[in-house]
């Protein structure tokens, strides 16, 4: 940014060294630091750092980052009604018997706070929480329509959906499987260990000897 | 360090301020962009005030490819994030071993200091720093006076220790000045240094047309500059503490405003700094 030294090079062989430049690190600009991190990166190759930081994308860091914007977002919300944050939710095109559910209380006790009694501060912690949850979803990931994509099963090998992750706590997998960082079957094998066995289904397509498929139970001995 | 000896220092109406820095470096791998997540968190952490903003810069890339584009170059455009005000003029960069405060609109180190408190307090919660490799403080002044076209004019607005050896007695003799640049490396405490780069320019020194815009920037000319960076590079890794951070900053200061004041000629004061009806 600063500091060009006179750009003339010196007559004759360069035999002496010339107290031009101190060799001290500099307190660097903006602009400075990006070209050196730019410098970095293509050191270590474009392709590796990617894969490097795709690896930690989820580590702790960005999980504390998740949670540390999780909790923001969930302070800003608190400060609003509980009704107009639960007329939001509703407005996404949850069902109220889903939003119960992610609160963790029953749909009258929904209803109650919604004809104006107030909600415990920890559920209405709760609530604002569910608000930041969604807006984060919609802002930072893109989804669209976030209560019909939260209701849809995550595989098609298990009838699990971000609902269920939800209410089971694991609000870090959703965003992980809406920003592509994780494979559904490897959200279900951390937070549903053994979900294969559970949600196997009876049956299995095959292709019967006319050519065409069709189902059939299984057998006892896997196939 | 009290509020009262924080503003002790005048803030000119015709300051040649253009632009002020905090770094504060952690031990750890070299500087990496963090990722999306860090950054949302980051600008939450910060306010609403705060958006991500991109550096951009273009490369030129030498690619191997097949075809009959296989031996031109191909220009690659990076992003290096940052979060700034809406109007451009103060960002903070976060890396993942150094955070980054910037400003061309100062306004007194109490409102730059509680920036950089909002802006360490975020790196703290987010990154948990293990402790501080480097602080540096920096400070660049452009320093116009109307009139002074030719770098041998200096004479007189700045002290004759930044000015170009036997400048009067050369020019005297018929031998005039072009320019210069200088460097000068001061100890300023236990592991703190004080370095000042100086010397007449043209333009600008910081890019009214950079990443961070400038506001009311002066018509470009000749301009005397002042590069001043007070940094602490302990020999220890102490702890990262946001008190602690500032107080350092703090104290970077003190040496910094006191070569500037030594440097700048009263003339230069009474008939420029303090001149409003100079400022554009």
């Amino acid at each position: 940014m600063t500091g060009r030294l006179l750009d003339l090079p010196p007559t004759g062989a360069n035999v002496v060294a010339v107290p031009a430049s101190l060799d001290v690190t500099r307190t660097r600009t903006l602009e400075e630091l990006s070209t050196e991190a730019r410098d970095i990166a293509d050191e270590a190759g474009h392709m590796r750092s990617v894969e490097a930081l795709r690896a930690e994308d989820w580590g702790d860091l960005h999980h504390r980052a998740f949670k540390v914007q999780l909790n923001i977002q969930t302070v800003k919300n608190a400060k609003r009604a509980p009704v107009e944050l639960l007329g939001e939710l509703a407005d996404l095109g949850f069902e109220w018997r889903e939003i119960a559910r992610m609160l963790g209380v029953s749909v009258p006790a929904l209803r109650r706070w919604r004809q104006g009694e107030p909600p415990t501060g920890e559920h209405r912690r709760d609530i604002a929480q569910l608000v930041a949850f969604t807006r984060i979803l919609a802002e930072d990931h893109m989804v669209a329509d976030i209560a019909s994509w939260m209701e849809v099963p995550i595989s098609t090998d298990a009838p699990v959906t971000a609902i269920d992750l939800y209410v089971g706590g694991h609000a870090l997998s959703i965003l992980e499987l809406a920003s592509e960082h994780a494979a559904p079957d490897a959200i279900l094998d951390r937070v549903e260990p053994g979900w294969r066995e559970r949600f196997r289904s009876d049956f299995e397509v095959f292709v019967a000897s006319d050519g065409q498929t069709a189902t059939r139970l299984r057998t006892k001995g896997g196939q | 360090m009290r509020r009262r000896e924080i503003e002790k220092y005048e803030i000119y109406v015709n300051a040649p301020l253009a632009y002020v820095t905090v770094e504060v470096r952690f031990p750890g791998a070299p500087d990496q962009t963090v990722g999306a997540a860090v950054q949302r968190a980051f600008r939450d952490v910060l306010g609403e005030d705060w958006v991500i903003d991109q550096i951009l810069q273009q490369q030129l890339a030498f690619g191997l490819n097949a075809g009959p584009s296989a031996l031109g170059p191909s220009i690659r455009q990076t992003g290096f994030p940052r979060f700034t005000v809406r109007d451009r003029t103060t960002a903070v960069g976060l890396t993942s071993n150094s955070v980054t405060i910037e400003t061309t609109d100062y306004r007194g180190w109490l409102t730059f200091r509680s920036v950089l408190e909002l802006a360490l307090r975020a790196a703290a919660e987010l990154l948990k720093p293990e402790g501080v490799a480097r602080v540096g403080v920096r400070f660049i002044d452009e320093i116009r006076v109307p009139g002074v076209e030719q770098a041998a004019a200096w004479s007189g607005w700045l002290d004759q220790s930044v000015l170009a050896p036997a400048g009067d007695d050369m020019n005297g003799a018929g031998f005039e000045t072009s320019t210069w640049t200088g460097a000068a490396q001061y100890s300023v405490g236990t592991d703190k240094t004080l370095v000042l780069r100086y010397g007449p320019q043209q333009g600008y020194a910081v890019d009214p047309n950079g990443a961070i815009k400038r506001p009311n920037p002066p018509p470009p000319g000749p301009m005397f500059l002042l590069d001043f960076d007070c940094f602490w590079e302990p020999r220890t890794i102490p702890l990262f503490s946001v008190e602690e951070l500032l107080e350092t900053c703090d104290t970077l200061r003190v040496p910094l405003h006191r070569l500037f004041d030594d440097i700048v000629t009263p003339k230069l004061v009474e008939n420029v700094f303090r001149m409003k009806a100079l400022k554009p």
